[in-house]
């Protein structure tokens, strides 16, 4: 007998997923909290499969076929946390100069109105504009935090992601590479479900100068999973310490040209703990 | 059922933080499901850095005895005391279930795990500065 039509009872079924939902942790409000908790989430996730599967009669075969799935979803899960963290962290840089600046700085996340209506009930200005965008490639993430938190001449030379060794901080160029070959593996999970295509391959092929094969389905193994954690936290953790430093030296420069903007001690209090580290603007030092 | 409302101890961070630091750091841990650590310290760490952030925190711990049957009912353990409390699964990996005593009664607690794997990928890959 043939199994009954799902038909309309579909859309409501899916639109009910819209409700399974919790609520954000409380960390959610400090992005290098968020962005750990979700990284390491994941990792425990393996552990855990360790520790209960360890006992388990198990057929090694479909073991390893679905942890091998489990791997891919983990490293997809650790990319997405980290994008999450940098529009959380350039969120932040917004909502603390959108109000005390006049220049173009914020055009960098231009938004259509429509965009920007959609994102209206965000939390803020910063998450409205900085949600609704992927943070994706190196090169725009570099753009967007170079120009928002430029000096009050429009001059920037922070770099998120430093592309030539020249660039502060000095000799971290690597990182640059080793990220944009990490979001082209988030876009073969992400949209091929794995599969490393023609195009996948070419581009790969040219970020780690080895050849490709394609098409082939990617399968990370343990220690790349483990590999890529430890570059991310670091990573993150990084670019954590220097935003904030760089944020608090422009929000010190706009306090320099009018004294009469904020009180530099209560700016620094509200930035420590969204940075979970200390912050001195004008010389005034809060500690998270 | 709550860390409380079974055989358990009561253990303060620094006493955990000393034990961690005698495993010293060529030993790994990870923190299943707490959101204070986990907010604090990336994971999977060295000793020395788990340590270094639960002594920052001033909060008693409540911990599980591993034995169901025992009759702990939150007698204060050392140091000394947690190399015979901890759990080993079959690959050498040391845990503990553990809780904060000012968490509510519907707390289920979180663990402390050893990742010996990780320890020993880190020991073959680590330069000694990364910037």
């Amino acid at each position: 007998m043939p199994r009954p039509a799902f038909n309309t009872l579909a859309e409501d079924r899916i639109a009910a997923i819209v409700g399974h939902a919790s609520d954000l942790p409380a960390e959610a409000e400090i992005p290098i909290a968020h962005f750990r908790r979700t990284s390491t989430d994941s990792w425990n996730l393996l552990l855990y499969l360790d520790r209960n599967l360890s006992h388990a009669n198990i057929y090694g075969t479909a073991y390893d076929r679905h942890m091998a799935r489990v791997n891919k979803m983990i490293l997809l899960s650790l990319c997405a946390a980290f994008e999450r963290f940098l529009k959380e962290v350039a969120a932040i840089c917004v909502d603390h100069l959108a109000s005390r600046v006049l220049d173009n700085r914020l055009d960098t996340l231009a938004q259509k109105g429509s965009t920007i209506a959609a994102h209206f009930d965000a939390h803020t200005l910063g998450r409205a504009m900085c949600e609704s965008v992927t943070w994706l490639d190196c090169d725009e993430v570099n753009d967007r935090f170079r120009k928002i938190l430029s000096d009050v001449a429009g001059n920037s030379n922070f770099y998120v992601f430093p592309k030539l060794a020249t660039q502060e901080p000095h000799r971290t160029e690597w990182r640059y590479r080793t990220m944009r070959t990490l979001w082209q593996l988030r876009h073969t999970i992400a949209h091929n479900d794995g599969v490393i295509t023609k195009s996948d391959a070419l581009k790969l092929r040219l970020m780690i100068k080895a050849p490709v094969q394609s098409p082939r389905m990617i399968c990370p193994a343990r220690d790349d999973l483990r590999s890529t954690k430890r570059f991310l936290d670091e990573t993150a953790d990084s670019i954590n310490a220097r935003v904030a430093t760089r944020l608090a030296v422009c929000l010190e420069e706009l306090y320099r040209a009018d004294n009469n903007l904020f009180v530099p001690a209560d700016e620094a209090a509200l930035l420590a703990p969204k940075f979970s580290q200390p912050v001195t603007i004008a010389g005034a030092l809060a500690n998270p | 059922m709550s860390i409380r409302q079974r055989a358990h101890y009561r253990l303060t961070t620094s006493e955990l933080a000393q034990w961690l630091d005698q495993q010293g750091d060529d030993c790994w841990w990870s923190i299943d499901g707490d959101p204070l650590l986990t907010g604090l310290v990336s994971l999977p760490c060295p000793s020395g850095e788990l340590a270094e952030a639960l002594r920052q925190i001033r909060i008693p711990l409540l911990l599980q005895d591993k034995d169901n049957n025992s009759q702990a009912a939150g007698q204060s353990v050392l140091a000394e005391d947690l190399d015979r409390l901890a759990v080993t699964d079959n690959q050498g990996n040391r845990s503990f279930l553990l809780g904060w005593a000012h968490a509510p009664a519907s707390d289920l607690g979180w663990l402390l795990v050893e990742d010996r794997e990780t320890a020993q990928s880190s020991s073959s890959s680590s330069s000694p500065t990364s910037p």
